[in-house]
């Protein structure tokens, strides 16, 4: 019964709080009255009995108060009676609980959305189940410790020996030709072995997954749709299942559909993806090069990383034996899925972290000023309460439950501008960032929130209220209330917040100083080729099997170019290979290295007007002609990377280099004809140098129109697809704005980084203002009776305003001092993302201090100004 | 008359015993305390009743409202059987401590 009556107890003083004050008070007052019959019959008179009683039972309320405070379950009580009382005053000043909503809203709801993209990123880019046994291999070759992607036959090696792994899974993207309906189109695709999905631990959501026997050619043509492909192709209908459509020219039955959360690890900003099974393993066995397969594994249940590497190895190691004309020298190298995929994102996420990390303190230190300037002119209030009983303690609850209420509407603001944001996270993500596209606002960023909404309102409740709570009851009531001296001790503690938060917005402000800085180097570079916005382009695929033969493929580029020449307002046109991949080449007369060591370069097919189209300038001898065809001898042209560094002391004109293409076209030996200027495409390429082969010679299947139009020209987009498909309409078009070489991951997050990182610096910038004007303004405020003081005195206007603006000064001086010491050592952070611009930059840490220092000094210009317009009258009066 | 402070922790330990003897209101318990020690000890209501509350929570005392002797509605103490089992601690403890401070004292 014992828990019964506690419990009972509880309740009571939680519900029954009136019933137990007017009981409290009952007791009391009997207490009292028998205190006077006391004195009374003591001998006392009426009055003097009475006095005699009040004055030996001192404070009654504060008696009563700390009665309360003895009752047990009382602090939840309390605790709403706090929540309840900072509400109602929060709501008597809309003024103030407005501006710190909202800034605490921008601060938490930068938190909250760039919590998000982590949460998507980093944590949960892929809804694959164990994740941390997934594993990306690689062949490295050992000497240099470059990892590449893995020879098909290396793979079917390891697959068939490995017993590390539960199963081992390859996968290659490229464009394919659907005809769908009746219409052509140019899909993503990526070609799997039959347990790919397996390996990844995903099924689909309709239909039924690969069946072992459909890897071998012959055993039926079958295709797994993605969710995107699903239902932008097949307007999301349930009865796909078993259609038939041709891809690349053969007929394929579509098996299943992938669950829409489903994404591949692999490059997916391609629009919407297919899949099919890799059924050529007949050649795929035996190829021992290295091109586009990625290769991922499942290591089994208690299989470390380790033991499955050095398994790999030794089964590596015996294939270099086995092969060693294309193994020698090659191990494989074994990192987590994870790892692997979001390592070029990481700076771009510590930033983003940092960021609105920096943000958000500033927000904290505005609020924590807004809390300290309110709690010195709530003195009276706090003396009042104090006097009536009020514990230290107790007044602080109070104070923090009004921060943490703040906190609270502001995070509830947040997150809802968080969810309204992840749209255009979304869009502005690099789209090959794995995960960029499940940006939401989900149940683990509300519980983020929560705590950032728990951290914040103590981190910016906390001074104020203790430096409140810090009440001299004699000396607070001497004063009547006006608080001079506790408003002394809150100016210094407000003059701390702004020096920090100077110091955080120019530390921020610098890095994204340095981050455009970067980003407009970048921009601007040099890159050999012409950048301009009159440039189009179309990638091209003929897949039709009349293309087969080389030369059909030749007439077909022939007449498209001279149709495009047609049209008005076109400058130059070309057609290139899709893709530059990078192989190596041999030198005539110079000692060859093992296959696998020659010096490696990009080949890219193109027509002689590339260069034109392009504008890359030619340097030495002669560019392709439309002589240089298959019955005439095999010519290159190199560019100037690879002449200097290959023929620094010889004519390059005339060399003869030895490359394959690909792995199925046997080495040939070309002669070189010209060198052209260099062209960086893609800047983070390790490989830059290029070999340029005539079309003619090897007209390429995939290939990349380019039209370049006269200056001022209006081309309508239509009429470049309308020249191609006059020539042949079943070839498939995506004709967009801009060079086909445009690179992406680094330079994408390179941007971003950028962009983010000036918003939150401006809005870093912003608030950091409205804290110094805050802390002039309820400075000159506090002042307004001294200054008129000065005045009536006479006291110059000019003096005023430099006794004014020396305070501000001071402050905005000790920020800049110690946000620039911050900012040095976050520049060398920032390092691996800055680009031709040195960590410690002048002309960024000039102006940037430079800005700060122009903002502080109108933050502190405009309080003073109202200062010295102060009337002497007035101002003696306000005392 | 001069007051003398009581010794902190004491008062739970007089007011049980007082409330031993039978149910009694917070005067009563305050008048008691001090006629039982010949006027020496006063109880402070500021002291006396945030410990009355402390041990009715602690379900030491149980707490009912009657009629006093002079007709008037109080609120009247009860100890309770956890409440003896207390006392009797705090006594012992208080028994021992109260012969160590006189060792001290006289053989010091």
């Amino acid at each position: 019964m014992k828990w019964l009556r506690k419990v009972r107890f509880k309740l009571g003083a939680l519900f029954g709080r009136g019933k137990f004050d007017a009981e409290m008070d009952a007791e009391m007052r009997m207490h009292l009255e028998l205190r006077i019959e006391r004195n009374i019959s003591a001998g006392m008179s009426a009055e003097e009995a009475r006095y005699a009683a009040l004055r030996d039972f001192g404070g009654l309320d504060q008696i009563k108060e700390r009665a309360r405070d003895q009752r047990g379950g009382l602090w939840l009580g309390h605790l709403i009676q706090d929540f309840r009382y900072g509400l109602r005053l929060l709501r008597k000043s809309p003024g103030f609980t407005g501006t710190a909503v909202l800034t605490l809203a921008i601060g938490i709801g930068a938190c909250a959305a760039v919590f998000s993209v982590v949460n998507a990123v980093v944590l949960h880019p892929f809804s694959y189940p164990n994740i941390d046994r997934l594993m990306v291999v690689r062949s490295v070759f050992l000497p240099t410790g470059s990892r590449q992607s893995m020879a098909t036959g290396d793979f079917f090696d390891y697959r068939h020996e490995s017993a590390a792994f539960a199963e081992l899974a390859t996968s290659n993207s490229k464009g394919t030709n659907f005809i769908i309906g009746n219409e052509p189109m140019r899909l993503y695709t990526e070609y799997v072995t039959v347990n790919f999905f397996k390996t990844l631990g995903v099924r689909p959501f309709l239909g039924r997954d690969f069946r072992p026997e459909e890897e071998i050619r012959g055993n039926g043509n079958v295709i797994i749709l993605g969710y995107n492909a699903w239902r932008e192709q097949f307007s999301g209908h349930s009865d796909v299942i078993g259609q038939t459509i041709l891809a690349d020219g053969s007929a394929a039955t579509i098996i299943g559909v992938m669950p829409p959360d489903f994404q591949t690890f692999a490059n997916s900003n391609y629009g919407p993806a297919l899949y099919m099974p890799i059924t050529d393993w007949g050649s795929l066995r035996q190829n021992r090069g290295r091109d586009n397969y990625q290769t991922i594994g499942r290591l089994k249940d208690h299989v470390t990383q380790a033991q499955a590497n050095s398994e790999l190895n030794l089964i590596a190691s015996r294939l270099a034996q086995q092969y060693p004309d294309t193994n020698k020298g090659w191990g494989v190298s074994i990192v987590p899925l994870l790892d692997d995929m979001i390592d070029f994102a990481r700076p771009l996420l510590f930033i983003l972290l940092g960021a609105v990390g920096f943000v958000l303190l500033i927000a904290c230190a505005n609020i924590a000023n807004l809390l300290l300037a309110r709690a010195a002119s709530r003195q009276r209030e706090i003396v009042v309460r104090t006097a009536l009983g009020a514990s230290r303690g107790r007044i602080m609850r109070q104070l923090l439950c009004e921060s943490m209420l703040l906190a609270a509407f502001g995070g509830v603001l947040g997150v809802l501008l968080a969810h309204g944001s992840t749209k255009l996270i979304t869009s502005i993500l690099p789209s090959d960032l794995p995960g960029s596209a499940n940006v939401v606002v989900d149940s683990r960023t509300l519980i983020f929130t929560c705590v950032v909404v728990f951290l914040t309102g103590m981190g910016c409740g906390l001074a104020p209220a203790f430096q409140a709570a810090q009440v001299d009851l004699n000396q607070a009531l001497k004063e009547g209330g006006r608080g001079n001296s506790a408003g002394k001790k809150g100016l210094r503690l407000r003059s701390l917040f702004v020096v920090s938060e100077v110091s955080l917005a120019l530390i921020l402000l610098t890095s994204a100083g340095l981050l455009v800085r970067s980003f407009l180097a970048y921009e601007n570079m040099d890159r050999g080729y012409y950048r301009g916005r009159d440039l189009f382009g179309t990638p091209l695929a003929l897949t039709q099997k009349k293309y087969n033969v080389p030369q059909n493929r030749i007439n077909f580029s022939d007449r498209v170019l001279e149709k495009l020449s047609q049209l008005h307002g076109i400058n130059s046109t070309a057609f290139s290979s899709d893709s530059a991949p990078f192989g190596e080449f041999a030198i005539a007369g110079r000692p060859v290295a093992a296959p696998g060591f020659g010096p490696p370069a990009r080949f890219q097919i193109v027509t002689p007007d590339y260069f034109k189209t392009q504008g890359i300038p030619l340097i030495h001898g002669r560019v392709f002609t439309n002589q240089d065809a298959v019955s005439t001898p095999l010519v290159m042209l190199i560019d100037q990377g690879l002449a200097k560094r290959y023929f620094l002391n010889e004519n390059p004109i005339g060399q003869r280099l030895k490359i394959a293409l690909d792995d199925t076209t046997p080495a040939e030996w070309r002669e070189v004809v010209g060198v052209v200027g260099t062209a960086r495409f893609n800047f983070e390429d390790a490989v830059q140098d290029r070999i340029y082969i005539p079309y003619r010679q090897t007209p390429p299947l995939d290939s990349f129109l380019e039209v370049r139009t006269t200056p001022g020209a209006f081309l309508d987009l239509h009429a470049i697809s309308g020249a191609v498909h006059s020539v042949d309409a079943s070839v498939p078009l995506t004709v967009m704005f801009g060079s086909g070489s445009e690179d992406r991951g680094t330079p994408g997050v390179r941007r971003l980084s950028m962009l983010l990182a000036t918003l939150f610096s401006g809005v870093a910038l912003l608030l950091a203002a409205i804290g110094i004007y805050g802390v002039m303004a309820y400075n000159v405020a506090q002042r307004t009776s001294e200054i008129g003081l000065r005045m009536a005195l006479g006291a110059q206007q000019r003096d005023v305003l430099r006794l004014v603006m020396t305070g501000g000064a001071r402050v905005i001086c000790f920020g800049i001092l110690f946000g620039l010491l911050g900012a040095l050592a976050s520049a060398r952070l920032l390092g691996a993302l800055l680009f031709n611009v040195g960590p410690y930059d002048l002309l960024t840490f000039g102006s940037i201090t430079l800005a700060i220092s122009v903002v502080g000094f109108f933050a502190c210009l405009l309080p003073a100004l109202r200062a010295i317009k102060v009337s002497p009258m007035v101002a003696l009066r306000s005392e | 008359m001069e007051k003398t402070e009581l010794l902190s922790g004491t008062l739970d330990l007089l007011v049980l015993r007082v409330l031993n003897g039978g149910p009694l209101h917070g005067f009563g318990i305050a008048e008691r305390i001090h006629v039982l020690s010949r006027d020496v000890l006063t109880v402070e209501e500021g002291s006396l009743y945030p410990s009355l509350y402390r041990m009715e929570e602690k379900g030491w005392i149980e707490a009912e409202w009657g009629q006093s002797d002079k007709g008037r509605r109080a609120k009247f103490y009860t100890l309770t059987k956890e409440g003896r089992k207390q006392l009797a601690n705090e006594r012992q403890t208080w028994d021992r401590v109260a012969l160590a401070i006189a060792d001290v004292l006289r053989n010091a």
